[in-house]
Protein backbone atom coordinates (compact mmCIF):
# COMPACT_ATOMS: atom_id res chain seq x y z
CA UNK A 1 0.00 0.00 0.00
CA UNK A 2 1.09 3.77 -0.77
CA UNK A 3 0.02 6.48 1.89
CA UNK A 4 0.50 9.75 -0.59
CA UNK A 5 0.64 13.40 2.31
CA UNK A 6 0.29 16.84 0.59
CA UNK A 7 -0.75 18.65 3.81
CA UNK A 8 2.20 19.86 6.58
CA UNK A 9 3.25 18.22 9.60
CA UNK A 10 1.71 20.75 11.63
CA UNK A 11 -1.97 19.64 10.44
CA UNK A 12 -4.68 17.15 11.33
CA UNK A 13 -4.54 15.69 7.93
CA UNK A 14 -0.82 15.09 7.73
CA UNK A 15 -0.63 13.50 11.16
CA UNK A 16 -3.50 11.26 10.39
CA UNK A 17 -1.41 10.03 6.73
CA UNK A 18 1.49 9.30 8.54
CA UNK A 19 -0.43 7.33 11.68
CA UNK A 20 -2.35 5.35 9.08
CA UNK A 21 1.27 4.91 6.89
CA UNK A 22 3.15 3.63 9.73
CA UNK A 23 0.21 1.48 11.63
CA UNK A 24 -0.74 0.04 7.57
CA UNK A 25 2.87 -0.92 7.22
CA UNK A 26 2.81 0.97 3.80
CA UNK A 27 5.14 3.24 1.80
CA UNK A 28 4.84 7.07 1.49
CA UNK A 29 5.07 9.72 -1.15
CA UNK A 30 5.46 13.05 0.59
CA UNK A 31 4.64 15.78 -1.86
CA UNK A 32 3.32 19.59 -1.95
CA UNK A 33 3.55 20.81 1.97
CA UNK A 34 3.76 16.69 3.05
CA UNK A 35 7.93 17.55 1.94
CA UNK A 36 7.87 18.59 5.42
CA UNK A 37 7.71 15.20 6.57
CA UNK A 38 10.93 14.56 5.02
CA UNK A 39 13.00 16.55 7.66
CA UNK A 40 15.20 15.01 9.76
CA UNK A 41 13.66 13.44 13.12
CA UNK A 42 9.67 13.64 11.81
CA UNK A 43 9.41 10.51 10.79
CA UNK A 44 10.45 8.83 14.22
CA UNK A 45 9.95 4.89 14.01
CA UNK A 46 8.95 4.67 10.14
CA UNK A 47 9.68 1.49 8.56
CA UNK A 48 8.37 1.77 5.07
CA UNK A 49 10.09 3.51 1.89
CA UNK A 50 9.80 7.01 1.71
CA UNK A 51 9.80 9.20 -1.50
CA UNK A 52 9.49 13.13 -2.13
CA UNK A 53 8.95 14.77 -5.02
CA UNK A 54 11.75 16.94 -6.01
CA UNK A 55 9.93 19.60 -7.96
CA UNK A 56 8.06 20.75 -4.19
CA UNK A 57 10.98 20.31 -2.41
CA UNK A 58 13.33 22.58 -3.88
CA UNK A 59 10.07 24.86 -4.27
CA UNK A 60 10.06 25.03 -0.96
CA UNK A 61 14.03 25.87 -0.35
CA UNK A 62 14.67 22.44 1.31
CA UNK A 63 18.58 20.59 1.29
CA UNK A 64 19.85 17.41 1.22
CA UNK A 65 21.07 18.00 4.32
CA UNK A 66 18.13 19.09 5.75
CA UNK A 67 16.49 15.62 4.70
CA UNK A 68 16.00 11.95 6.41
CA UNK A 69 18.55 9.69 5.36
CA UNK A 70 15.63 6.71 4.53
CA UNK A 71 14.07 10.04 2.26
CA UNK A 72 14.45 9.53 -1.95
CA UNK A 73 13.87 12.19 -4.05
CA UNK A 74 11.70 11.51 -6.80
CA UNK A 75 10.40 12.99 -10.29
CA UNK A 76 6.96 12.74 -11.63
CA UNK A 77 7.80 10.02 -14.04
CA UNK A 78 9.16 8.29 -10.88
CA UNK A 79 6.19 8.67 -9.25
CA UNK A 80 4.39 7.67 -11.53
CA UNK A 81 6.30 4.40 -11.53
CA UNK A 82 5.52 4.15 -7.63
CA UNK A 83 1.79 4.75 -8.01
CA UNK A 84 1.10 2.66 -10.78
CA UNK A 85 3.39 0.02 -9.78
CA UNK A 86 1.36 -0.82 -6.23
CA UNK A 87 -1.79 -2.23 -4.96
CA UNK A 88 -3.34 0.43 -3.40
CA UNK A 89 -3.21 3.94 -3.05
CA UNK A 90 -4.69 6.10 -0.60
CA UNK A 91 -4.92 9.58 0.13
CA UNK A 92 -4.30 12.19 -0.48
CA UNK A 93 -4.07 13.55 2.66
CA UNK B 1 -2.64 56.61 7.66
CA UNK B 2 -1.61 54.12 10.27
CA UNK B 3 0.01 50.92 9.94
CA UNK B 4 -1.14 47.56 8.46
CA UNK B 5 -0.18 44.10 9.72
CA UNK B 6 -0.60 41.44 7.76
CA UNK B 7 -0.15 37.73 9.80
CA UNK B 8 0.70 35.05 7.42
CA UNK B 9 0.11 32.12 8.99
CA UNK B 10 0.59 29.44 6.17
CA UNK B 11 2.83 27.70 4.92
CA UNK B 12 4.21 28.64 1.30
CA UNK B 13 2.65 27.21 -1.83
CA UNK B 14 0.20 24.34 -0.82
CA UNK B 15 -2.34 26.79 -0.75
CA UNK B 16 -2.32 30.90 -2.11
CA UNK B 17 -2.66 32.31 1.36
CA UNK B 18 1.24 33.17 1.31
CA UNK B 19 0.95 34.56 -2.43
CA UNK B 20 -1.74 36.75 -1.41
CA UNK B 21 0.00 38.08 2.03
CA UNK B 22 2.79 39.39 -0.23
CA UNK B 23 0.56 40.53 -2.98
CA UNK B 24 -1.18 42.53 -0.40
CA UNK B 25 1.60 44.07 1.41
CA UNK B 26 3.23 44.79 -1.93
CA UNK B 27 0.28 46.67 -3.25
CA UNK B 28 0.04 48.36 0.07
CA UNK B 29 3.50 49.83 0.39
CA UNK B 30 3.06 50.91 -3.59
CA UNK B 31 0.57 53.11 -2.07
CA UNK B 32 3.08 54.18 0.33
CA UNK B 33 0.75 52.79 3.43
CA UNK B 34 3.18 51.29 6.63
CA UNK B 35 2.85 47.46 6.07
CA UNK B 36 4.36 44.64 9.12
CA UNK B 37 4.55 41.76 7.39
CA UNK B 38 4.35 39.00 10.44
CA UNK B 39 5.19 35.51 9.96
CA UNK B 40 4.00 32.76 12.31
CA UNK B 41 3.53 29.22 12.49
CA UNK B 42 3.80 27.40 8.99
CA UNK B 43 4.42 31.17 7.57
CA UNK B 44 7.97 31.36 8.50
CA UNK B 45 8.84 29.04 6.31
CA UNK B 46 7.96 32.08 3.15
CA UNK B 47 11.55 33.13 4.28
CA UNK B 48 13.35 30.20 4.14
CA UNK B 49 16.29 30.93 1.59
CA UNK B 50 16.85 28.64 -1.53
CA UNK B 51 13.23 28.28 -2.91
CA UNK B 52 13.69 26.56 -6.24
CA UNK B 53 10.90 27.36 -8.77
CA UNK B 54 12.24 26.29 -11.90
CA UNK B 55 9.80 24.38 -14.03
CA UNK B 56 7.09 24.69 -11.86
CA UNK B 57 5.15 27.49 -13.19
CA UNK B 58 5.02 29.28 -9.35
CA UNK B 59 6.19 32.63 -8.47
CA UNK B 60 9.05 32.32 -6.91
CA UNK B 61 7.85 33.76 -3.14
CA UNK B 62 11.25 34.38 -1.63
CA UNK B 63 11.79 36.86 -4.36
CA UNK B 64 8.41 38.28 -3.96
CA UNK B 65 9.54 38.29 -0.29
CA UNK B 66 12.27 40.36 -1.18
CA UNK B 67 10.19 42.55 -3.03
CA UNK B 68 8.19 43.68 -0.37
CA UNK B 69 11.44 44.14 1.83
CA UNK B 70 12.75 46.47 -0.82
CA UNK B 71 9.78 48.23 -0.84
CA UNK B 72 10.11 49.04 2.68
CA UNK B 73 7.54 46.47 4.11
CA UNK B 74 8.79 45.07 7.60
CA UNK B 75 8.84 41.43 7.97
CA UNK B 76 9.00 39.79 11.30
CA UNK B 77 9.53 36.15 11.99
CA UNK B 78 7.87 34.56 15.28
CA UNK B 79 11.01 32.48 16.93
CA UNK B 80 8.97 29.95 18.62
CA UNK B 81 7.44 29.22 14.94
CA UNK B 82 10.76 28.78 13.44
CA UNK B 83 12.07 26.69 16.10
CA UNK B 84 9.22 24.74 15.63
CA UNK B 85 9.12 24.65 11.35
CA UNK B 86 12.84 23.98 11.95
CA UNK B 87 13.93 27.05 10.80
CA UNK B 88 17.63 27.99 11.74
CA UNK B 89 17.89 32.32 11.66
CA UNK B 90 20.95 31.99 9.57
CA UNK B 91 18.60 30.14 6.86
CA UNK B 92 16.25 33.16 6.61
CA UNK B 93 16.05 36.04 3.86
CA UNK B 94 18.04 39.30 4.95
CA UNK B 95 16.31 41.84 6.90
CA UNK B 96 13.58 39.11 8.06
CA UNK B 97 13.49 40.31 12.30
CA UNK B 98 12.66 38.00 14.80
CA UNK B 99 10.75 38.68 17.11
CA UNK B 100 8.85 37.22 20.40
CA UNK B 101 5.27 36.99 21.37
CA UNK B 102 5.30 39.63 23.34
CA UNK B 103 6.97 41.86 20.41
CA UNK B 104 4.14 40.53 18.35
CA UNK B 105 1.53 41.49 20.59
CA UNK B 106 3.01 45.23 20.35
CA UNK B 107 2.94 45.06 16.84
CA UNK B 108 -0.93 44.10 16.46
CA UNK B 109 -1.31 47.10 18.87
CA UNK B 110 0.15 49.39 17.10
CA UNK B 111 -1.42 48.48 13.80
CA UNK B 112 -4.79 50.64 12.62
CA UNK B 113 -6.04 47.36 10.85
CA UNK B 114 -4.69 43.71 10.80
CA UNK B 115 -5.16 41.02 8.04
CA UNK B 116 -4.87 37.41 8.63
CA UNK B 117 -3.58 34.94 5.76
CA UNK C 1 1.85 -3.13 -18.47
CA UNK C 2 -0.79 0.11 -18.87
CA UNK C 3 -3.10 0.80 -16.10
CA UNK C 4 -5.66 3.27 -15.37
CA UNK C 5 -5.20 6.07 -13.36
CA UNK C 6 -7.99 8.60 -11.79
CA UNK C 7 -7.15 11.52 -10.14
CA UNK C 8 -10.19 13.27 -7.94
CA UNK C 9 -9.84 16.94 -7.98
CA UNK C 10 -12.18 18.67 -5.52
CA UNK C 11 -10.55 22.18 -5.40
CA UNK C 12 -10.78 25.78 -7.36
CA UNK C 13 -8.05 26.05 -9.47
CA UNK C 14 -6.01 29.24 -8.06
CA UNK C 15 -6.87 28.48 -4.40
CA UNK C 16 -4.39 25.75 -3.64
CA UNK C 17 -1.29 23.30 -5.35
CA UNK C 18 -3.39 20.72 -6.37
CA UNK C 19 -4.27 21.80 -9.98
CA UNK C 20 -0.27 21.40 -10.32
CA UNK C 21 0.25 18.64 -8.86
CA UNK C 22 -3.18 16.96 -10.99
CA UNK C 23 -1.85 18.16 -14.36
CA UNK C 24 1.74 16.73 -13.57
CA UNK C 25 0.44 13.46 -12.55
CA UNK C 26 -1.73 13.16 -15.39
CA UNK C 27 0.72 14.57 -17.99
CA UNK C 28 3.29 11.61 -16.88
CA UNK C 29 0.99 8.92 -16.68
CA UNK C 30 -0.37 9.86 -20.03
CA UNK C 31 3.49 9.96 -21.65
CA UNK C 32 3.78 6.41 -20.13
CA UNK C 33 0.76 5.31 -21.94
CA UNK C 34 -1.99 4.69 -19.12
CA UNK C 35 -5.40 5.74 -19.51
CA UNK C 36 -5.82 8.88 -16.85
CA UNK C 37 -9.43 9.77 -15.75
CA UNK C 38 -9.71 13.32 -14.01
CA UNK C 39 -12.74 13.68 -12.04
CA UNK C 40 -13.83 17.15 -11.05
CA UNK C 41 -16.46 17.61 -8.42
CA UNK C 42 -17.54 20.64 -5.90
CA UNK C 43 -15.13 23.93 -6.74
CA UNK C 44 -12.99 21.17 -9.13
CA UNK C 45 -15.05 22.16 -12.42
CA UNK C 46 -13.79 25.87 -11.96
CA UNK C 47 -10.31 24.49 -13.39
CA UNK C 48 -12.47 23.78 -16.41
CA UNK C 49 -13.89 26.98 -17.08
CA UNK C 50 -13.31 29.01 -20.22
CA UNK C 51 -11.65 32.22 -20.77
CA UNK C 52 -9.09 32.44 -17.74
CA UNK C 53 -6.61 35.12 -17.35
CA UNK C 54 -4.25 33.48 -14.80
CA UNK C 55 -0.19 34.66 -14.70
CA UNK C 56 2.16 33.76 -12.69
CA UNK C 57 0.83 30.33 -11.81
CA UNK C 58 -0.35 27.17 -14.34
CA UNK C 59 -3.60 28.93 -16.16
CA UNK C 60 -5.55 25.80 -15.51
CA UNK C 61 -7.72 26.07 -18.54
CA UNK C 62 -5.01 25.85 -20.78
CA UNK C 63 -3.19 23.24 -18.98
CA UNK C 64 -6.06 20.44 -19.04
CA UNK C 65 -6.92 21.70 -22.78
CA UNK C 66 -3.38 20.82 -23.59
CA UNK C 67 -3.66 17.28 -21.52
CA UNK C 68 -7.17 16.56 -22.89
CA UNK C 69 -5.36 16.84 -26.38
CA UNK C 70 -3.20 14.53 -25.22
CA UNK C 71 -5.68 11.84 -23.86
CA UNK C 72 -6.73 13.03 -20.43
CA UNK C 73 -10.54 11.68 -19.95
CA UNK C 74 -12.67 14.55 -17.84
CA UNK C 75 -15.30 14.26 -16.10
CA UNK C 76 -17.94 17.18 -14.25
Amino acid sequence: MLVMIKSAPDTTDGALGLTLAKESGADLVLLQNGVYFAQKERLGAFSGAVYVLGDDKRLRGLRDSEMDARAKTRDYDKLTDIITGGDKVTGVF
Amino acid sequence: MGNVAMILKRSPYGDINAAEAVRHALGAASFEMSVDLILMDGGVLLAKKGQDDAGTGFTNLEGTLKDCLEMGVSVYADAASLKAQRVASNDLVENVKLVNSKEIAGLLKEAKATMIF
Amino acid sequence: MPKTVTLYLTTSPYSYENTLTSARIAESALNKGHTVNLIASADGIYCFLTKQKAKGILNAEEEFARLIQKGLKVYL
